[in-house]
């Protein structure tokens, strides 16, 4: 009987808070694109396509910011630490993906950045506009002479790209087999590749879109330069990487299970 | 050519293409979700076996069904096989 009513309680305060959580996100998302909608046509309308599509994608990563900071952070404890010293930009940001919070979760880079997603996001009927206006690449509606051209075209350009390259989230704290795309890419371009680990997010929400209560760290790794895997084969480099992420999610893990 | 040699020469493409240690190499793992290549390795593997085995691959049938390393054992010993009934 204790335990029918404890667990009652786990799922009413559970059921609230996706309540809570989700008014105010929608709410949130709104008013901001609302606002910034209005900015964006009112000043940049006559601006090159060039400029605006650079304003976009800072709208994205300012409502990213804001949306951590005031309505992630309400609910979640989110930590963020930078262990990459002095990198250059533009590059290749690889990211670990375990739930659907990570597009927002890469807003505390600070850098211009476009992402590389799945099929789905871009059906997404607002979401889905602003990410091919802001040029978003859309991983599986693409050859790799096109991801090629359009990444060597946003690099040159000083946008840095964000990938996940195990594909899908992995909704538990498994890390799946990387796809190698990128990473001939960067060979082929001479870029730095930042490795950017997140964890404690697996169920935040989980792969139903439910919200769970929790702790996420964010750590970004030490730049992997052109250097160190210019003799590398795409697919040790992609395993290389891996296994530094790997390494780096075993350890933020246990912190997590410390603090 | 005997299995063990067809074994032996698609192991050294693994090796040379991909740099995995010889004792990843067993016959049931896996090519995707065991030895963590993708579609773009794939066609490396391709150019590596066609040039480790003398033979164009382009035509053949049935690269779709391969999933595991054993897969790619038998794939080849057929190829290697109907080429001698061939006198090739």
């Amino acid at each position: 009987m204790v335990d029918k009513n404890i667990f009652c309680y786990f799922y009413i305060k559970r059921f609230l808070f996706n309540i809570l959580f989700y008014s105010y996100f929608v709410l949130f998302t709104l008013v901001y694109f609302i606002l910034a909608g209005l900015c964006f046509f009112t000043f940049f309308a006559f601006h090159t396509t060039g400029e605006n599509r650079s304003r976009l994608r800072y709208y994205i990563l300012l409502y990213g910011r804001l949306i951590i900071k005031y309505v992630i952070e309400l609910f979640i404890y989110v930590k963020y630490t930078d262990k990459s010293i002095k990198y250059s930009k533009p590059c290749i940001y690889i990211f670990n993906h375990r739930s659907a919070s990570d597009p927002f979760l890469v807003a505390l880079l600070d850098d211009e950045m476009a992402q590389v997603v799945n099929r789905w996001p871009f059906k997404l009927p607002f979401y889905g506009v602003i990410a091919k206006k802001a040029e978003y690449m859309s991983i599986l509606d693409l050859s790799y002479e096109e991801i090629l051209k359009r990444t060597t075209h946003l690099l040159n350009k000083g946008v840095s790209i964000v990938v996940f390259p195990e594909g899908t989230r992995s909704g538990s704290n498994e890390m799946g087999q990387f796809n190698g795309t990128f990473f001939r890419i960067a060979k082929e371009y001479g870029c730095q590749i930042i490795p950017v680990c997140i964890t404690g997010n697996e169920f935040i929400p989980d792969r139903s879109f439910k919200m769970h209560f929790g702790k996420i760290k964010v750590h970004k790794l030490k730049p992997i330069t052109y250097d160190i895997y210019k003799e590398m084969t795409p697919f040790k480099l992609k395993n290389y990487v891996r296994r530094i992420m790997l390494e780096e999610t075993q350890k933020m893990e246990a912190e997590l299970e410390n603090e | 050519m005997k299995r063990e040699e067809i074994v032996s020469l698609v192991n050294e493409v693994f090796e040379e293409y991909f740099e995995l240690e010889q004792e990843e190499l067993l016959p049931e793992k896996l090519l995707f979700d065991d030895l963590g290549l993708d579609s773009l390795d794939i066609v490396d593997m391709i150019v590596g076996l066609q040039k480790k085995f003398g033979i164009n691959l382009r035509n053949q049938t049935g690269f779709q069904q391969i999933r595991s390393l054993k897969d790619v054992y038998d794939f080849l010993e057929n190829i290697v096989m109907k080429k001698k009934e061939n006198g090739g």
